[in-house]
């Protein structure tokens, strides 16, 4: 108990990773009370065994890398930036070897919440209308470097998870191995080494459409192109509410319970927020892309203000 | 100094005139004076009030953030198979191979999961949609008018300064009278004499320590009550289940024995009625725990046995897995679905922020707790279904009556780790979608 003074978001540090990451302040705020109850220490960082904990990342065949993504040992910003001015001078030194094994132990690292949202904000798509507008001037992480990245879908991370010594292609015998392992690591034990071995093959004739038996990363966008391209959901909490999909179920009551708030109050944030519906193209079963549905209304400096009174 | 005593008796007097007057004797007879029913609506009225303030509030200030209880990530549901396919738009469906683009799905789970996942948070409190004039409950806090300012002191003071005091003395009292009680009754010989007023001793001052919390109970479906002989089944919230259960009926409660305090009250329970307290070496043998579970289920005379299936306090929110063991047993099982009205007070021990006394503060400055329980019709195992499948069903029933999410997630993931077998079971079920045919 007691307040969590030293760990509260300060205003200017919202704004300094709004406009770093892109991100809007409710969605900022949210994020930022996420990543403090993830944080079991409450030391303002998070460690491996933090996002270990998530039983559900826990049993992700991939989890371990994505773990590792969010730690500067894997790749951090200035990992990423380099490797991209690298590329653009066509060298094939990797930056750093990186150890992605699949236990972590000896990696003591700790993320802070702004690792934590830079690292998320390669995952938030953008949107229309941002791409339209002043583009230099913000500068959010996933423009800064190079136009492919605008689509900013997990498609980038996953490209990093193949790609385990980060020399921006996928080589055929780094695909045979890494193929073995993710293969290995996705489906356990249960397929032979020669069923592998064609099905890293197979993969490579498919993907590789310049015939240097490398997958680069535009030929694995465009191998995993999507049917739609990812959009920024802002959607009203009411269109929340009748979605069986998004909302858990809860505060529905008991059947038969005796209400002692009448219907019109209960749900009195609903009808606070109805504007922020954004661009709803295609329906709301986008695939594949983090839609992030928080309204646009919160602004200000939230404090969570745990104190016992 | 003698004015002192004096004036200190004579507090003690008037004291107990009001709890046995206004308190034990309704108490005894089941009836109600009215006076927490009063206090409900007057309450709600005002938190009706406040909301429709704070609504106003929040249309004058565009600025002020906004709860967000419905989850921040939109998910596209589906199975895994269907969100794959739904990857992989460049091929033709139906192809069962492996994909560059099943990385992607993996990614993007373990993204969503990263931002909002379903098991964690089920272990903090809920997010109330709207404030209740607790500041423990103030997410955001910020001014929006000086009477809701003036309005959530006068809440702190009554709370505090009146009913803390108040709501303590009584629970105090009525602890000590079980404990006092029990023992009485205690040195009666066996009868049915002694049962009836095991029982009248043990509901009395349940129903006080009830009064204790400004407990408001509703029970549904009394005809389902859990009868002798049987398994009463509910999901697990707080310590002060019990409580609210044992208002309505006589329990057999399991346990480990403790010691201290604990441990005196239930020496004294046993001693009135059978309950079934374990050592701390027999808990860990599950056949001992089963066979004297079972001995007591058999004697069809013995009160039904009050077991927490979930093992762990859960937020209220959703029902986690329940442990096979209760459902081992034999006999019929009675659920019963409890829900509490957050708006009031949050019921919820989360054992590992709060140990038991702050626990205990939190919920006696709480406005009130208001709960519904409902009784469900008995179940049995039924032919050709074990104890896992007999488990899953009743917490579906439970579930679907409470209004509850019904996880299959284990509660014990509070504390441990999740077992290395449910990762190679997404792992099994992935290479079952794209080795399936054997067409690789």
């Amino acid at each position: 108990m007691g307040s969590r003074a030293s760990t509260l978001l300060r205003e200017e540090e919202i704004e300094e990773i709004k406009k770093e990451t892109g991100f809007s302040h409710s969605q900022i705020t949210r994020l930022y009370s996420r990543f403090t109850s993830l944080d079991k220490g409450e030391n303002g960082t998070l460690s491996r065994e933090d996002f270990q904990r998530i039983p559900e990342l826990a049993i992700n065949p991939l989890g371990d890398r994505i773990i590792n993504a969010f730690f500067p040992e894997g790749f951090g910003t200035a990992g990423f930036r380099s490797s991209w001015r690298r590329r653009r001078r066509r060298r094939r030194r990797p930056y750093r070897r990186c150890r992605i094994t699949a236990d972590s132990e000896g990696l003591e690292d700790q993320v802070n919440f702004k690792g934590f949202m830079r690292t998320l904000a390669h995952f938030r798509p953008i949107e229309d209308n941002e791409k339209n507008k002043n583009p230099p001037a913000t500068e959010p992480l996933n423009s800064r470097t190079n136009k492919l990245l605008c689509e900013c879908t997990p498609r980038s991370l996953a490209f990093r998870l193949y790609d385990l010594d980060r020399d921006d292609k996928i080589s055929r015998d780094e695909l045979l191995q890494v193929c073995e392992a993710v293969l290995r690591m996705m489906v356990g034990v249960n397929i032979s080494d020669d069923q592998l071995g064609s099905i890293a093959d197979r993969t490579i004739q498919e993907a590789d459409t310049n015939g240097d038996s490398c997958i680069s990363f535009q030929e694995f966008m465009k191998a995993t192109r999507l049917r739609a391209t990812s959009k920024l959901r802002t959607v009203s909490h009411r269109a929340d509410v009748s979605d069986p999909d998004v909302l858990p179920l809860r505060e529905q009551g008991g059947r038969g319970g005796v209400d002692f708030m009448t219907p019109s109050l209960r749900p009195a944030v609903e009808q606070v927020s109805k504007n922020g519906v954004g661009a709803e193209g295609e329906g709301r079963r986008g695939p594949s892309s983090l839609h992030l549905a928080v309204s646009r209304r919160g602004e200000k400096g939230v404090r969570k203000s745990e104190v016992f009174l | 100094m003698e004015n002192l005593w004096y004036v200190a008796g004579i507090i003690f007097q008037l004291w107990m005139f009001v709890v046995v007057f206004f308190i034990m004797l309704p108490a005894m007879f089941g009836l109600s004076l009215g006076v927490t029913e009063v206090y409900i609506q007057v309450l709600v009225k005002i938190l009706e009030w406040a909301t429709l303030r704070i609504q106003r509030g929040r249309q004058e200030q565009p600025s002020s953030p906004v709860p967000l209880h419905t989850g921040i990530i939109e998910r596209a549901g589906g199975s895994m198979e269907e969100e794959m396919w739904q990857l992989r738009c460049s091929r033709p469906e139906g192809a069962r191979a492996f994909c560059l683009s099943d990385g992607v799905y993996f990614c993007k789970k373990g993204l969503e999961s990263i931002v909002e996942d379903q098991v964690t948070q089920r272990f903090s409190s809920e997010e109330l949609a709207s404030w209740n004039l607790l500041t423990r409950t103030n997410q955001n806090f910020y001014y929006i008018s000086l009477r809701l300012t003036i309005i959530w002191g006068l809440g702190v003071f009554v709370r505090y300064c009146i009913l803390l005091p108040f709501r303590i003395a009584l629970a105090s009292t009525g602890l000590s009278w079980l404990v006092i009680g029990t023992t009485l009754v205690g040195f009666l010989p066996e009868s049915s004499a002694k049962n009836w007023l095991s029982e009248l001793v043990h509901l009395t001052c349940y129903r006080i320590c009830a009064r204790g919390l400004s407990a408001t109970i509703h029970y549904h479906n009394k005809e389902n009550r859990p009868q002798k002989g049987g398994i009463c089944v509910a999901n697990h919230t707080t310590p002060i289940d019990v409580v609210i259960l044992a208002n309505d009926g006589c329990y057999a409660m399991v346990g480990q024995t403790h010691g201290g305090l604990l441990g005196i009250l239930q020496k004294s329970m046993v001693r009135a009625c059978p309950h079934v307290w374990f050592e701390r070496s027999e808990m860990k043998d599950r056949n001992a725990v089963t066979r004297r579970l079972r001995h007591h289920v058999a004697a069809k005379t013995k009160l039904p046995i009050l077991i927490f299936p979930e093992g762990t306090c859960v937020n209220n929110t959703s029902v986690m897995m329940f442990k096979k063991g209760s459902f081992e047993i034999g006999g019929t099982i009675y659920p019963v679905a409890i829900k509490y009205d957050r708006r009031f007070g949050d019921a919820f021990w989360n054992s590992s922020k709060y140990n038991i006394v702050s626990y205990l503060l939190h919920t006696m400055t709480s406005w009130a707790i208001v709960v519904n329980v409902w009784y469900l019709p008995p179940m049995t195992i039924q032919d050709g279904e074990d104890a896992t499948q007999f488990a899953n069903r009743v917490k579906s029933v439970i579930a679907h009556q409470g209004g509850l999410l019904d996880l299959a997630w284990d509660g014990g993931l509070k504390r441990y780790k999740v077992k290395d077998s449910l990762k190679e079971e997404q792992q099994k079920m992935y290479s079952n979608i794209i080795v399936g045919q054997n067409d690789i």
